[in-house]
């Protein structure tokens, strides 16, 4: 005995787009113009004998409705008085409370609510126990309503109740869920939502507040390996996208992501580090990159005893990124929701601390976040300078890890510390330390630089250091698509395009990404 | 035994006796380090055979890159 309850103020278009997806016993007609609702539902084909009107009495003698639902304080005799063989069904919160109504002769209750929902987000949820203490309690149907789905009737049924009494499941349904507003995510609901779908991003905090804000936005599709690796291939092509990405957001939101093309300079001092640049230098047989014996002949202001030339790794603004791939994802009303921790994903939805959102599809974009087993954090530190006199474009690596990004207004990003599996946000003295040592011996330039900012992000890194993409292992419906490491920024777009279309049913994508299957490392593990 | 990596004294289990056991200890790719043991650099084809010893000093450096 199932209900599909109707928001409050929805329009029958809605209404109807809702009910035709869905399976149900009863409409119970919830609703501020509920005559104009009952009419059009009729005028749709819909039998009155599956109409159940709120509280007015008058709308079963107008339109013989099968029955009407109170509330929990309602006095249902009159009613029973007057249409004894109509339904009369009320809403009660306690066992005492159902008590009551089955002893008025009720024919049957609504009990909840029993999972979040979205409609009670400040209460507590009343849990399956309870439900059940309330069908052992009375011989009338019990019908449970908070949270419910298709996906949890057999549980409901298991503690006694008769149905559900649907809301959101039926009538605020995604097609798409978005889980984790990083650059993957929100560069992935963008073109979903782009296509038609109707998406909305999940966030635990706010948007790109894992790695995302915090990257130094280098497009090193070259200078991060110096050996094959199958993510090789998609971060060639992921760099050579970007002036027509920067155009394209431009375009859309007016955010201008700051490409710059002025090249990457690896450089090196110690024996030790110079072997790892005379290797790299082989593996790319000089294909788009020069040896300088003497860097000062590559860039004045860079001091090192040897350097490589990758001139056509640029970088982009990562928070400029960010904000655009927001602002495109709203332009095509992508429903984001911040502050809000997912705690489970199931096929056909999630659950949050405060709701449960439905789709036909989940994909999990959460960075850092995830199994232990399979992805987990390594905590960057960063610093920018303001050096208006300091003319320096390249971008300048050194073999250590320490980097020199120059951004807008005479900015230059120094990063980043690795911490392996440490979820903190704060800034650590000596990670500064460290980053200005390196940075300074390297530009000795930006010693008079001001400090302006510094902060930290969460790298997302996997137990093998490849991405995961793909389907869920167990889960069905729901894809994978986090885990970029360093490369998150230069893969965002590139990679989010190909799960995007993965979503819409381009199964060929599972061949190209293979090497990325989460089944690799996920296995039984769900989420 | 003890030996010295990148300049920090550090404990490693009897279980450790070549380069390539000490990378996995360490829990680094062989493929994205170079190693240099008492300032000579190892070939990668050797971390499986070279051996380690009490008090050696070990540099490694890691091929990395993006951010």
């Amino acid at each position: 005995m199932n209900f599909a309850v109707t928001p409050y103020h929805a329009t029958i278009a809605h209404i109807l787009e809702g009910l035709a997806e869905a399976i149900y016993d009863y409409i119970y007609v919830r609703h501020k113009e509920p005559q104009h609702i009952i009419e059009a539902l009729l005028a749709a084909g819909i039998p009155k004998e599956q109409l159940i009107a709120h509280r007015d009495i008058s709308l079963v003698t107008t339109y013989d409705v099968a029955g009407v639902h109170f509330r929990e304080t309602d006095c249902l005799q009159v009613f029973k008085q007057q249409f004894p063989n109509k339904l009369a069904g009320q809403s009660v919160h306690s066992q005492e409370a159902a008590i009551i109504a089955a002893s008025q002769q009720a024919d049957y209750l609504f009990f909840g609510h029993v999972f979040p929902s979205a409609s009670k987000q400040q209460q507590t949820p009343k849990g399956l126990t309870t439900l059940q203490r309330v069908c052992q309690a009375v011989s009338i149907p019990v019908i449970a309503i908070g949270g419910m789905h298709i996906g949890v009737e057999q549980q409901i049924r298991a503690v006694g109740a008769h149905g559900m009494a649907m809301i959101s499941s039926i009538f605020s349904r995604f097609d798409v869920l978005v889980v984790g507003g990083g650059v993957m995510g929100c560069a992935t609901a963008w073109r979903l939502a782009e296509a038609g779908q109707r998406v909305a991003v999940i966030e635990q905090q706010t948007i790109g507040s894992g790695a995302s804000n915090a990257a130094g936005g280098m497009l090193g599709a070259q200078n991060e390996w110096a050996e094959e690796n199958p993510l090789q291939p998609f971060a060639l092509e992921a760099r050579e996208a970007y002036p027509a990405l920067q155009r394209e957001l431009l375009a859309l939101t007016g955010i201008d992501i700051e490409w710059q093309n002025a090249g990457l300079i690896k450089v090196a001092d110690t024996a030790l580090e110079q072997q790892a640049l005379t290797t790299q230098y082989a593996y790319w047989q000089q294909h788009e990159v020069a040896w300088f014996d003497d860097v000062s002949q590559c860039d004045a202001y860079v001091h090192a005893a040897c350097g490589l030339y990758f001139q056509r790794d640029g970088q982009v603004n990562a928070r400029q990124l960010t904000e655009a791939y927001k602002q495109a994802m709203l332009r095509y009303d992508v429903q984001v929701f911040e502050h809000e921790q997912v705690v489970d994903v199931f096929d056909g939805g999630v659950r949050t601390i405060h709701q449960t959102l439905f789709a036909d599809k989940v994909v999990v974009t959460t960075g850092a976040w995830g199994d232990a087993d399979c992805v987990s954090p390594v905590k960057g530190e960063c610093v920018m300078l303001h050096a208006p006199d300091v003319q320096l474009e390249k971008t300048i690596f050194h073999a250590n890890g320490c980097y020199i990004v120059p951004k807008a207004n005479h900015r230059f990003l120094i990063g980043a510390t690795s911490i392996a599996n440490d979820f903190s946000r704060h800034v650590t003295a000596k990670g500064v330390q460290w980053l200005l040592d390196q940075a300074l011996r390297i530009v000795p330039a930006l010693a008079t630089a001001a400090i302006v900012e510094t902060w930290t992000g969460l790298r997302p890194q996997t137990r093998d250091g490849l991405p995961l993409m793909g389907l869920h292992p167990t889960i069905p419906n729901v894809y994978v698509h986090q885990g970029h490491y360093r490369n998150g920024i230069l893969l965002s777009h590139c990679l989010s395009e190909k799960m995007a279309r993965l979503i819409l049913g381009d199964r060929a994508i599972l061949t190209q990404v293979e090497a990325f299957s989460p089944s690799r490392l996920m296995k039984e593990v769900s989420t | 035994m003890t030996i010295t990596v990148n300049g920090h004294n550090m404990d490693i289990p009897l279980s450790c006796n070549t380069i390539a056991q000490l990378l996995a200890h360490l829990k680094l790719k062989e493929t994205l380090a170079i190693v240099e043991q008492n300032g000579h650099i190892l070939s990668k084809k050797t971390y499986a055979t070279q051996q380690l010893h009490q008090q050696d000093t070990i540099e490694i450096v890691q091929f990395v890159g993006g951010g």
